[in-house]
């Protein structure tokens, strides 16, 4: 059980996300989709949400953003603090611009 | 362009207004849109002030897999290809798209851009044209720009295996005015 603080930030980022999110699809859809890592079905449906739903789908306990690799590589490469930081960070540029959304 | 739609052709002008703004060349321009050369020339003239650059364009699919082009053009594919499998854009619109994504990774990794957008359209052509293509590195399984014979089954890439000199030359200032 989690307590009541932690369930309203939960709510909060939520919404925070959500709104980006949409934000970042109105303003250009394939962009937006690039960034936030999802494919067309999911981007449509975040597109059409009105605010109320935002809302509605903001206030449950799950958190709807999830953390986008599951490869220790990339986390490695963003988290090393090296001399050649960009290099490191170019890479995992290169990692991440290649990990399609599930949906596509 | 003759007798057809103002709209269309009003959309064509603006799409050139964008990809002269990003330094695209003349002749690439004359491929990509419809609009004639002279107007391409009266544009560019009024966009930038000054005359179209002349002479031949980059050709040569070696300069994309020295070292550091190549994590450029390996970065620029990837967007690419993203874009292209989640979106349905043009070609062109998608490339506009995709080095404005790349220009943005480059401030944002702090990173001198390589990639001129004449570049990086000679890229999407050398690909299609099958003389490029991308190969996933056997180490971290990013994809990267290879030449079409380059022989991959035990490619490892630039990063992971980074050459002794790499990135020691000279800055590239002297290169890029070429390439814009």
């Amino acid at each position: 059980m989690i307590d009541e603080t932690m369930l309203a930030e939960i709510r909060e980022a939520n919404l925070t996300y959500l709104i980006l999110a949409q934000r970042m699809l109105r303003a250009d859809r394939a962009q937006g989709m690039f960034r936030l890592g999802i494919g067309e079905e999911v981007a449509g449906i975040v597109d059409a949400l009105s605010t109320a739903q935002m809302i509605k789908i903001a206030s449950t306990s799950t958190l709807m953003c999830k953390l986008r690799f599951d490869d220790r590589m990339v986390w490695n490469l963003i988290a090393s603090n090296d001399d050649d930081l960009s290099i490191k960070k170019a890479h995992a540029a290169i990692l991440l611009a290649r990990a399609l959304p599930e949906a596509a | 362009m003759r007798g057809k739609s103002v709209v269309a052709d009003a959309r064509e002008v603006a799409r050139a207004t964008e990809l002269i703004e990003l330094g695209m060349r003349l002749q690439m321009l004359e491929s990509e849109t419809p609009l004639s050369r002279e107007r391409l020339t009266k544009l560019y003239k009024e966009l930038k002030g000054k005359s179209p650059p002349k002479g031949m364009l980059p050709f040569s699919t070696d300069w994309f897999v020295t070292w550091m082009p190549n994590i450029h053009a390996s970065l620029f594919m990837g967007i690419y290809h993203h874009l292209i499998k989640v979106s349905e854009l043009d070609d062109i619109d998608a490339l506009i798209k995709t080095y404005r994504l790349y220009l943005e990774q480059c401030s944002a990794l702090d990173m001198e851009v390589v990639l001129s957008i004449t570049r990086a359209w000679r890229l999407v052509r050398f690909v299609d044209a099958k003389m490029l293509r991308l190969a996933p590195c056997t180490c971290c399984h990013g994809e990267y720009v290879v030449r079409e014979y380059d022989l991959t089954r035990h490619y490892v890439c630039g990063l992971c295996n980074v050459p002794s000199r790499a990135g020691k030359k000279r800055p590239l200032a002297d290169e890029l005015p070429v390439a814009a």
